[in-house]
């Protein structure tokens, strides 16, 4: 018993002196600024590979929304400077419904990246046709202005 | 209280309780409160969430900016979308906040956070207290069941989930002490809300059931959902379960003195019930005062002086912040015109009674008759529409599933569950009117006449007669985006508890069979969560498809412990162990709910308090 009962308080001190242990600590522990602003630099793409097509699922177990499911596309780089951004953009014109994910690129960024837009929700009523005409685009938005980088028309498929 | 219920010297029990009262005892009783708490603490901990989740929060944490430094107008706004936050009101100084009861609860707990994170990492201060929690809840369990492995095991736990949330710690922004602040004061309301349904179960039915329906309440209810989420709800319930419990010592207590402290105690919570919601506060009141002096055994003056003194002195708050915030002493917050034009969300009654300036100049008894009629026609109109719309009660109380008009609201997604939906451990609260009927066919009217005035049948009329009138004021307005789980109707799930600890099937399984329902629980939770996790990975489900996966699980359960709990009413034959299973496994669905939304489907509400759940969140490939 004698063990038992000097463990809990031994576990508290130890933990206590670890909370007065993080004052001195988090002071060392700063994290240093970032030097280069973001949304400045450029990228140079070698490649895009974007789906074919595109899906609004409608939802099971009792909700009847459409999520808006987009294959990710593949971006493959020739060299990266800065802090450029890259936008990965589903339009579907039929149901005035735009998406537009935005991704920071960097030195850590490697040779290639997956873009993917996250699910998004449709009310069911919006959803008549079988299928419907998408266009899918990566964007550069680094600096004032934007380019596109490569362009697809899609086939968004509807599965209910 | 274990010593006040033996039969002998009980009131040299008392004096000594009396004697030793500190907040310790008022607060969690004996040693199995105090387990209950921490426990329920530790577990509320596992997906806090530092952050706003739903928009009004934003403006009770704004309130708190300021009422932390002095003033109750709102000058300073950070959050949300500053005073147009719903939530925010035009007072008679300038704009106001509501819940001010919560937040000067919170302003002692705001300044704590502020000087520990002057000198201290608060990141590093949050998990220690987590971590020293579970140590105290390892110690205390473990002492309890008398298991060393308990208080060894639950010891070095805590020692290494310490170092390894310390590990992967990032700073807190003081910008979000004052959320952190009323998120803390959040989860102590929760927690106590178990420990006071433990101690009411407990008085009336003994210890076993006690612990089971104070657990229950911690673990297997929304409760758990909303005690970190910056909503009024977890102190609704924790005043309701403290008035409940002190009117259930009223009418256990011994002799007449204890009997009057006892029953002027009861309306103590309900004053303050009034300082956070006072509309909530009258739905508790009104039941409370009619039974309360309709069974009482004694209404002499002396008794009627003590509790009207004890209850005036304890809206005293209530009073003064209103006279502060509206100018007149009984107009609540809430009554007010609303600052922002987007409301809707709260039940604000007002907002076509003009400027401050007309309400002051009503006079104190004009104003009180139009809150009375006001509240009153709410009332009649609630009960109307709970008598005349069975669609209104169906996708309120069993299956709500995809409402185009509640899901527009909330992001197209059916993220909106039922009170059986989020709680499938209600279910056997079907067996109550079976219960209740053969009950009475089997009694004389006297013995009727006399359950009523036991203690267990003052606080079951208070309770249902509360229930009821929540319903009525409630009901109208839902169903409502921006609930997932009715939390306007939230005291049900502590009052079904309370009912389901009442049923005699449920309580006698519980209490026979108790390492039954607690290895259903366990298994379900531990193997069944992960088996809930494995199926959702496979079917890649968006967040409202994953609500409603936990919404049809609940209701297969459900449904299950509703037939046995009506068969087991009806007939011993039926067995009391498949209770005890079916009891445990839907308490656990309930559990597993409440742990994947924290973790998982919710997780946007704020960083993590402690940083290892964030890599698990991270890692579960759901929602």
């Amino acid at each position: 018993m004698d063990f038992a009962s000097s463990v809990p308080s031994v576990a508290a001190a130890l933990i206590l002196v670890g909370m007065l242990a993080s004052g001195p600590l988090a002071l060392a522990d700063r994290p240093a600024e970032q030097a280069n602003e973001i949304g400045t630099g450029s990228v140079t793409i070698s490649e895009v590979r974007l789906p074919a097509t595109a899906t609004l699922r409608q939802g099971q177990f009792g909700e009847d929304s459409f999520y808006v499911q987009v294959p990710a596309a593949t971006v493959l780089f020739d060299g990266i400077e800065g802090r450029p951004i890259l936008t990965y953009k589903l339009e579907i014109s039929a149901l005035g419904y735009t998406r537009e994910s935005a991704f920071f690129l960097g030195p850590d960024t490697g040779d290639r990246m997956q873009l993917s837009l996250e699910r998004d929700e449709l009310p069911p009523g919006d959803v008549q046709n079988d299928s419907y005409a998408g266009t899918l685009r990566v964007v550069d938005r680094t600096g004032e202005e934007s380019r596109v980088v490569a362009e697809r028309n899609i086939t968004v498929e509807v599965r209910r | 209280m274990s010593t006040l219920d033996s039969g002998l010297g009980t009131r040299l029990a008392a004096r000594t309780a009396a004697v030793r009262t500190g907040v310790w005892r008022v607060l969690f009783g004996d040693r199995r409160g105090l387990a209950l708490f921490l426990c329920g603490l530790c577990f509320f901990g596992l997906y806090w969430r530092m952050g706003i989740y739903i928009t009004d929060g934003s403006a009770i944490a704004n309130t708190l900016v300021n009422v932390a430094e002095g003033r109750v107008v709102l000058t300073e706004v950070p959050y949300g979308s500053g005073l147009e936050a719903p939530g925010t009101y035009v007072g008679t100084d300038g704009p106001v906040g509501r819940n001010y009861g919560i937040v000067v609860l919170a302003v002692p707990v705001l300044y704590a956070l502020q000087g520990l994170g002057a000198v201290l990492d608060l990141s590093v201060v949050l998990i220690g207290v987590w971590s020293l929690a579970l140590v105290g809840a390892a110690t205390t369990v473990g002492r309890l069941v008398d298991r060393e492995w308990v208080v060894v095991g639950g010891s070095v736990l805590a020692v290494g989930a310490f170092l390894a949330n310390v590990a992967f710690a990032t700073p807190v922004a003081p910008s979000l002490y004052p959320v952190l602040a009323l998120q803390i004061v959040g989860m102590v309301a929760a927690a106590l809300s178990g420990v006071f349904c433990y101690r009411l179960v407990a008085c009336l039915h003994g210890q076993r059931i006690g612990v089971a329906a104070g657990a229950a309440v911690l673990v297997a209810t929304p409760i758990a959902f909303w005690a970190a989420l910056l909503k009024r709800h977890s102190f609704t319930v924790l005043c309701i379960a403290a008035a409940l419990y002190v009117l259930a010592r009223s009418r256990t207590a011994a002799d007449a003195d204890d009997v009057r402290r006892f029953r002027a105690l009861a309306y103590v919570p309900v004053a303050l019930l009034a300082w956070i919601h006072a509309a909530e506060a009258l739905l508790l009141f009104v039941p409370l005062v009619v039974v309360d002096f309709a069974t009482a055994t004694r209404n002499d003056r002396r008794t009627i002086a003590v509790i009207a003194g004890t209850f005036a002195l304890a809206l005293v708050p209530f009073f003064v912040t209103n006279l502060l915030v509206a100018g007149s002493p009984i107009q609540p917050p809430r009554m007010l015109p609303s600052y922002g034009a987007a409301e809707g969300l709260d039940l604000s009654g007002g907002g076509g009674g003009g400027g401050g300036g007309l309400l002051t100049a009503i006079p104190l008894v004009g104003g009180l008759v139009r809150i009375v009629t006001r509240f009153v026609s709410l009332l009649a109109e609630g009960a109307v529409v709970a008598l005349t719309e069975p669609g209104r009660w169906f996708r309120t109380f069993l299956r709500g599933g995809y409402i185009p008009a509640v899901a527009s609201e909330d992001g197209f997604q059916a993220i909106r569950l039922t009170v059986l939906e989020s709680a499938p451990i209600l279910a056997g609260i079907a067996a109550a009117p079976v219960a209740a009927g053969l009950w009475v066919r089997r009694r004389s009217q006297a013995e009727l006449g006399s359950h009523l005035r036991s203690p267990a049948g003052v606080v079951d009329t208070v309770a249902l007669a509360s229930g009821v009138l929540f319903v009525c004021l409630f009901l109208p307005r839902l169903p409502l985006h921006a609930q997932v789980t009715v939390r306007y109707l939230h005291p049900l799930f502590l009052l079904g508890v309370y009912g389901l600890a009442r049923l005699p099937a449920v309580r006698s399984a519980v209490t026979h069979h108790w390492r039954t329902t607690g290895l259903a629980y366990g298994g379900t939770v531990f193997i069944g969560g992960q088996l809930v996790v494995i199926a959702l990975t496979a079917i890649e489900p968006g967040l409202g498809e994953a609500v409603q996966f936990h919404a049809l699980l609940a209701l297969a359960t459900a449904v299950v412990l509703a037939v046995w709990a009506v068969a087991r009413t009806l007939s011993g034959t039926v067995p009391e162990r498949a209770g005890a299973v079916l009891l445990g496994v839907t308490a656990a669905v309930g559990t597993i709910f409440v742990l994947l939304s924290g973790i998982e489907y919710f997780a946007y509400a704020g960083e993590f308090a402690l940083p290892v759940v964030r890599w698990l969140s991270a890692a579960l490939p759901l929602a």
